[in-house]
């Protein structure tokens, strides 16, 4: 027979427990709850140790951190420390011994933990620890993936050893420009100390010689938020001046307000200088190729009025040989034999001028490398001077007087004696051509210690200024000479002979007033 | 009565052999040894004809023939110069020059210009 009241009595016995079952189960599946919201909403990867019994189960986390499968499945200590990076291993395990030697409850670390698909994740894991008589039962703990934050830091941490270590000049401003920051370029670039400008704006590296309209263009890129590349001149404490590539760089708040503006110099002073100095290397290849194409140039003119002179002042010979050939040729019956002597004695003449025209082209288009020879003998040169004074005086017909003075004790010179006549018939000649409307002219000869000095003065058309220059370039003839025949090298010529027999030359001339030219010719060569 | 010719020429044996040519050929010769006293020449003798150089002192044979020209237009001028290039010969005959000779040419050349410039006149 079933004793109902006993089982009554039993049932009662085991109401209160079962009641306490009851809202132990629901205060568990409340945690439970409360457990896996937690999980969800920290992201964290809780889990729970039974030491004893050497089991571990974890949260949702241990799939959205790690990606493993199988959450609320029962794991082992050594399954949980074999995911620990294997650099990591040693110190977790000396700091869990140390935690538990200690009998503390709560343990933090950071640590690399492995993903299902093998990579690794940094983890900073807390974990709280129950002891039951001195020992380790239960532990629980929460794995926080901070992966992104540290690498994110790993990151910052680079860039600031960049910024720092590089040695480009980095200046971090707040956004009125006072210096925030400055790293160790800057300092030893710059020659100040981080201390020492710290508050201050950047202008204290501008000097009198940075350019105002960089400045200006650099103003006007901060003030529009642009970044700006610009070139600039800096100064360091000591006053060095050095070139920088400065980029400007505004950095802005999510509101788009300018909070900071980064700038990275990089010194370009060396750049600088090799490219002004390659600079300077082009201008003078530029100006020496200019040179030598004007050198050119001149050639080239010089021969075309070597061409235009030349041949001018061959034609009229040559057109009086012809004629007078046609005229022997044609009336040789009538005329009489001293006639015909006298015309052949013209274009013997007419030959003789020819050829000199040839030496003074050939002697004028001397060079540098091809000196006139000089042959030296001992001369009389007050008698030489007084033969040419009458040779010029013959040729021109007399048309001018020559009043020629010789003043000095010593009348011999050691030179080259063509040279001295072919000077004195070229300034002679000169002197009378280019005074048409005068009658006279002065020569004379001075001597003086080891000098001889040589003075030919004509008051004729004289020489424009801006033609006195350019005399001594063979064919060049002054502008007020186009009435005047000529080749335009005597001068050239007298030049030459002046500078082959150690000489100086001096010309003043005045428009309508006339002409001196001065030569110095050393008595002994 | 034979035709009368002013030659102007500064270059003294040229003058002189041209004015032999022109002697022989039967031709009066006035010879002037420079610009103005050619032009001046001009007025006083009044020439049949001028042979004139270019080159010349105190007054170029452009200008000498410009102011033939204005005096007369039919007047012929002959220029005879050693400046040989296309330019001077076009300012020759834009001075008015009939004829344009250059240095070296025949004593022929010069008697059969001056031949069909005094038929012509």
């Amino acid at each position: 027979m079933i004793n109902f009241a006993h089982i009554k009595k039993r049932i009662g016995d085991l109401l209160p427990g079962m009641q306490r079952i009851n809202s132990l189960e629901s205060e568990l599946r409340l945690a439970n709850s409360k457990y896996e919201l937690l999980s969800k909403a920290t992201n964290d990867a809780i889990w729970e140790w039974d030491v004893t019994r050497d089991k571990v189960i974890f949260s949702n986390g241990l799939q959205t951190i790690f990606g493993f499968k199988g959450v609320n499945e029962y794991y082992s200590y050594s399954w949980w420390f074999e995911k620990i990076h294997p650099e990591d291993r040693d110190a977790v395990t000396v700091e869990l011994k140390n935690t538990f030697d200690e009998g503390e409850t709560s343990w933090k670390s950071l640590f690399r933990f492995r993903c299902a698909n093998g990579s690794y994740k940094h983890i900073f894991n807390r974990v709280h620890i129950s002891y039951l008589h001195g020992k380790p039962v239960q532990m629980i703990g929460a794995m926080q993936d901070i992966n992104e934050r540290i690498i994110a830091l790993q990151e910052v941490e680079k860039l600031s050893l960049v910024a720092s270590k590089t040695d480009n000049l980095v200046i971090i401003t707040d956004r009125n420009e006072r210096i925030e920051w400055v790293n160790e370029g800057f300092e030893k670039r710059t020659g100040y100390s981080f201390s020492e400008v710290i508050g201050k704006t950047p202008r204290l590296l501008q000097g009198a010689e940075t350019d105002r309209k960089t400045l200006d263009r650099i103003r006007k890129g901060i003030d529009a938020g642009e970044s700006i590349t610009e070139e600039l001149l800096n100064y360091t404490k000591t006053g060095e001046k050095f070139w920088i590539k400065l980029n400007i760089i505004p950095v802005f708040d999510d509101a788009r307000r300018l909070i900071r503006l980064l700038a990275v110099e990089t010194d370009i002073t060396e750049l600088t200088d090799y490219r002004n100095q390659l600079e300077q290397k082009v201008k003078e290849r530029t100006e020496r190729l200019e040179l030598a194409l004007n050198e050119e140039k001149h050639l080239v003119e010089l021969r075309n009025q070597f061409v235009a002179i030349a041949s001018h002042e061959f034609r009229t010979p040559l057109a009086t040989i012809h004629f007078t050939t046609n005229f022997l040729n044609e009336h040789l019956g009538e005329i009489e034999k001293s006639v015909i002597r006298s015309k052949l004695e013209k274009i013997e003449k007419q030959v003789l001028h020819m050829t000199s025209l040839l030496d003074d082209v050939i002697m004028a288009g001397r060079t540098e490398s091809n000196k006139i020879p000089v042959s030296k003998s001992k001369i009389n040169v007050r008698t030489a001077a007084q033969k040419i004074v009458e040779e010029v005086r013959v040729s021109f017909r007399q048309s001018h007087q020559i009043n020629f003075s010789f003043h000095g004790t010593v009348m011999e010179m050691e030179t080259d004696e063509k040279l001295i006549r072919n000077i004195l018939t070229n300034l002679l000649t000169n002197a009378i051509k280019f005074s048409p409307d005068k009658d006279s002219l002065d020569f004379s000869i001075i001597q003086r210690d080891d000098c001889m000095n040589f003075k030919v003065i004509d008051r004729g058309i004289g020489i424009p200024a801006e033609d006195q220059r350019k005399l001594f370039t063979a064919f060049y003839r002054a502008s007020n000479t186009t009435s005047i025949s000529g080749t335009g090298l005597g001068l050239t010529i007298v030049k030459k002979a002046v500078d082959a027999l150690n000489g100086k030359l001096e010309l003043v001339s005045h428009i309508n007033q006339g002409t001196c030219v001065f030569i110095s010719l050393p008595i002994k060569q | 009565m034979s035709a009368h010719i002013l030659l102007i020429e500064d270059t003294e044996d040229l003058g002189e052999i041209v004015c032999d040519i022109l002697l022989i050929s039967g031709y009066q010769v006035t010879w002037a040894k420079d610009g103005k006293a050619g032009l001046e020449l001009f007025f006083k003798t009044r020439p049949d004809l001028v042979i004139t150089d270019l080159i010349l002192p105190h007054m170029n044979g452009l200008e000498v023939t410009k102011a033939i020209r204005r005096k007369s237009d039919s007047l012929p001028v002959i220029i005879l110069s050693a400046r040989a290039s296309n330019e001077d010969q076009a300012l020759g005959y834009a001075a008015g020059a009939d004829r344009y000779l250059k240095k070296p040419c025949t004593s022929s050349a010069l008697i059969e210009s001056i031949k069909s410039l005094i038929k012509r006149s």
